[in-house]
């Protein structure tokens, strides 16, 4: 299959402008990676470039709980090349860091400069990030046939400053989201088409992001379910056709797996089933998010988590989107899934029939549960309460899927599906036993969800959109406001940060 | 479709934010950190009441001379209550001293409060905090934080030595933000700022074209 078929890389009918965004934002984001984000301040740097090094020196992968972080890292990190950490990252595969493995390696042959041996794998986040710009600007454009929207979104994406913060240092997050949104490209093809080879191409991609994170099972799951369900085929062939798509899927995060099932027994293996717990009673899902400030973190953090061990010399040292930043963030997103949440209302309305009405009514008590039952008695201001329940409500009209007639409007409802399960998925899966093993809300990352963002975009964004229909202008307007608020973010309060100073 | 002078006005408009931003942030004054002390063990000193008086040696750093202010943050708390009493800060090195008085109706409950000391006058050396209670009662008056943390000087309390020391984040007000990249580069952050605006000048060439 030629490149051009693949990724409709057509000169024609991609437009320049966002060529010039890819590049600008290469740009950007090489600038922030090599002279602005100091050393250490990306998640987990520390050990993911690590985990890099041993196996561009051939030490082979690093083994959870017993690999130290290399002493060249702990001198620079922790200014003491003595003190012996074991290398936590060592619990994910290694796709990602086998492709920084050979980045290091061919800098290691030009110089042995410390600076560039630690900045150079920064590059592979440039790369994987820019090239996410790009697959979101096909999926939007392929879902919506709106090349402006589409040009919008990319650009949005790419102003915001946890995207930048991510894409400038080493971690594997951004060749998550790369591979995520590749197969969600390829999916959404598939769900048009019924191509066969669309979901072989949706499976391998979202088999390689498992092989870079298995987080990406979350999303594999649904995607393999959706890929079953519309499959045109007679059941014998349909099974036998899902059989060789999840072996396609799942070649390449197994080989991990079995990995860690012949050293440690068990395949799925974190580095916290190694470290003590507090074993904390149990709690359920709706306690979990009405008891912890959960949303409200996963929110801001989705923004912007700025800092790690960087500026704090070896300690966490970090801060999250606040003051005006915040408040703006808040009433704009809340402006547009109000207007979505609407759409997602009149859609019903418009179709007249009797059980969309009691789904209609259905939607808005769910809306009103969430207020009440988990947002209520929080000291937030009414608005960010009623952004945070709409949040959780949106997902809510997945249920449509049963009775929408409309295939397009049907992937809407598939996407946010995808999203609910993969919203639950996170939270039952990893932050709730953090929280019972720590004894403390742990790990709410907004990152997290970077691996949905097409799908974040159809449907929670989209909608409004289709609602109000606004002239091109305001796109304008839009993106110069986003530009404006990433660059005043960074100059404010980001770099003030990173110099240890504050305005 | 709107008019194309208005067009021009929005994309004007948005670069010259841009460029504003560049001038406000490369040039206004910054406050940075010199050191701060753990929380360690931390127990608060009691209502700072009519009488009240806390001494706490610090050390003002290098650079004093060269700024306005100094910075000094204290985590205080308020007993989770409203009180509508007044406290006097002052800092005094060899001759020279310095006083602000704060109303604790406005302190938030264990949140640091920035006091801005006149630098004038001071010189890197030890230095005394002096907390005194002007007019609070039992009931009516906030309290300041101490921890264990003692290795930037101890506080005594109406003349007793605590073995403690206040909670606090010492620093200075600088006139720019040292550098806005690792190295220092100009021409590096210039090239990161111009990124900004030529995304905005290549999305408004594509609204054109689409107009």
């Amino acid at each position: 299959m030629s490149v051009n078929g693949l990724f409709e890389f057509n000169k024609e009918k991609i437009p320049f402008a966002l060529w010039l965004i890819l590049i600008l934002f290469f740009i950007k984001c090489t600038v922030l990676a090599f002279s602005i984000t100091p050393l250490w301040d990306i998640p987990d740097e520390s050990a993911h470039y690590s985990y890099i090094q041993d196996i561009a020196m051939g030490n082979g992968l690093p083994v959870l709980g017993e690999t130290p972080i290399a002493q060249n890292v702990m001198e620079s990190w922790r200014f003491d090349r003595n003190i012996i950490e074991m290398n936590w990252i060592a619990q994910h595969p290694p796709l990602y860091h086998i492709m920084g493995a050979f980045l290091l390696k061919v800098v290691s042959i030009f110089t042995q400069d410390s600076y560039w041996l630690f900045h150079t794998p920064r590059l592979l986040s440039v790369l994987f990030a820019t090239g996410t710009l790009l697959i979101i600007f096909l999926v939007i454009r392929e879902y919506t046939k709106d090349d402006l929207f589409a040009l919008t979104c990319s650009a949005l994406v790419s102003f915001i400053p946890m995207y930048s913060h991510m894409a400038s240092g080493t971690n594997h997050d951004m060749a998550l989201v790369f591979f995520s949104s590749l197969s969600i490209l390829f999916l959404y093809r598939f769900f048009l088409n019924r191509l066969d080879k669309d979901a072989y191409l949706s499976a391998l991609f979202i088999g390689l992001a498992g092989a870079v994170k298995y987080s990406a099972f979350l999303l594999a799951v649904p995607i393999l379910l959706i890929i079953f369900l519309y499959l045109r085929d007679d059941w014998i062939t349909k099974i036998r056709k899902m059989i060789c798509i999840c072996l396609i899927g799942g070649v390449f995060p197994s080989l991990y797996l079995i990995r860690n099932w012949l050293i440690f027994g068990n395949p799925f293996i974190i580095a916290n089933s190694l470290g003590n717990t507090v074993q904390m009673k149990s709690v359920g899902f709706i306690e979990y998010l009405r008891i912890n400030p959960v949303i409200d973190h996963l929110f801001k953090n989705f923004f912007a988590l700025i800092g790690w061990n960087g500026v704090g010399r070896g300690e966490l040292l970090w801060f999250q989107i606040n003051g005006v930043f915040f408040v703006l963030l808040c009433f704009v997103v809340l402006g547009i899934l109000s207007l979505s949440y609407w759409w997602y209302l009149s859609e019903r309305i418009h179709t007249g029939r009797k059980s969309d009405v009691i789904f209609m009514i259905s939607a808005i008590l769910a809306l009103g549960v969430i207020f009440f039952c988990i947002f209520f008695d929080k000291g937030y201001p009414l608005p960010q309460k009623i952004l945070y329940s709409l949040i959780l409500a949106i997902p809510f009209f997945s249920l449509v899927i049963l009775r929408e007639r409309n295939e397009n409007n049907k992937f809407q409802y598939l996407s946010l599906a995808i999203i609910l399960f993969y919203f639950i998925g996170i939270v039952s899966a990893f932050l709730i036993p953090m929280y019972e093993q720590h004894g403390i809300m742990r790990a709410t990352h907004g990152r997290y969800f970077f691996p949905l963002l097409p799908l974040l975009l159809i449907s929670y964004v989209y909608p409004a959109y289709k609602l109000v229909r606004p002239p091109n202008w305001v796109m304008l307007v839009i993106v110069i406001l986003a530009a404006i608020f990433e660059f005043s973010f960074y100059v404010f309060d980001v770099i003030p940060f990173y110099q240890g100073v504050i305005l | 479709m709107i008019n194309k002078n208005i067009e021009w006005v929005i994309l004007i408009a948005g670069i010259a934010v841009i460029f504003l931003i560049i001038l406000y942030g490369t040039t206004d004054s910054y406050y940075k950190s010199i050191y701060a002390n753990k929380i360690v063990d931390s127990v608060p000193a009691g209502e700072i009441t009519q009488n009240f008086f806390l001494e706490q040696s610090i050390y003002i750093h290098s650079g004093v001379e060269h700024t306005d202010e100094i910075n000094l943050f204290l985590l205080l708390a308020t007993y989770d209550r409203y009180n509508d009493s007044n406290i006097s800060f002052s800092l005094t090195q060899d001759c020279v001293t310095d006083e602000v008085i704060f109303g604790t109706k406005f302190f938030e409950d264990n949140s640091y409060i920035r006091i801005d000391f006149n630098s004038n006058g001071f010189h890197e050396g030890p230095a005394v905090l002096c907390i005194k209670g002007l007019d609070g009662y039992p009931g009516n008056a906030a309290t300041a934080w101490l921890t264990k943390d003692t290795s930037h000087g101890h506080a005594l309390i109406n003349g007793k030595e605590t073995n403690r020391s206040l909670v606090m984040k010492y620093g200075i007000n600088i006139d720019y933000c040292p550098h806005f990249t690792i190295g220092g580069g100009k021409f590096i952050f210039i090239i990161w700022c111009l990124t900004y605006v030529m995304v905005i000048i290549g999305f408004f060439c594509y609204y054109q074209s689409k107009e």
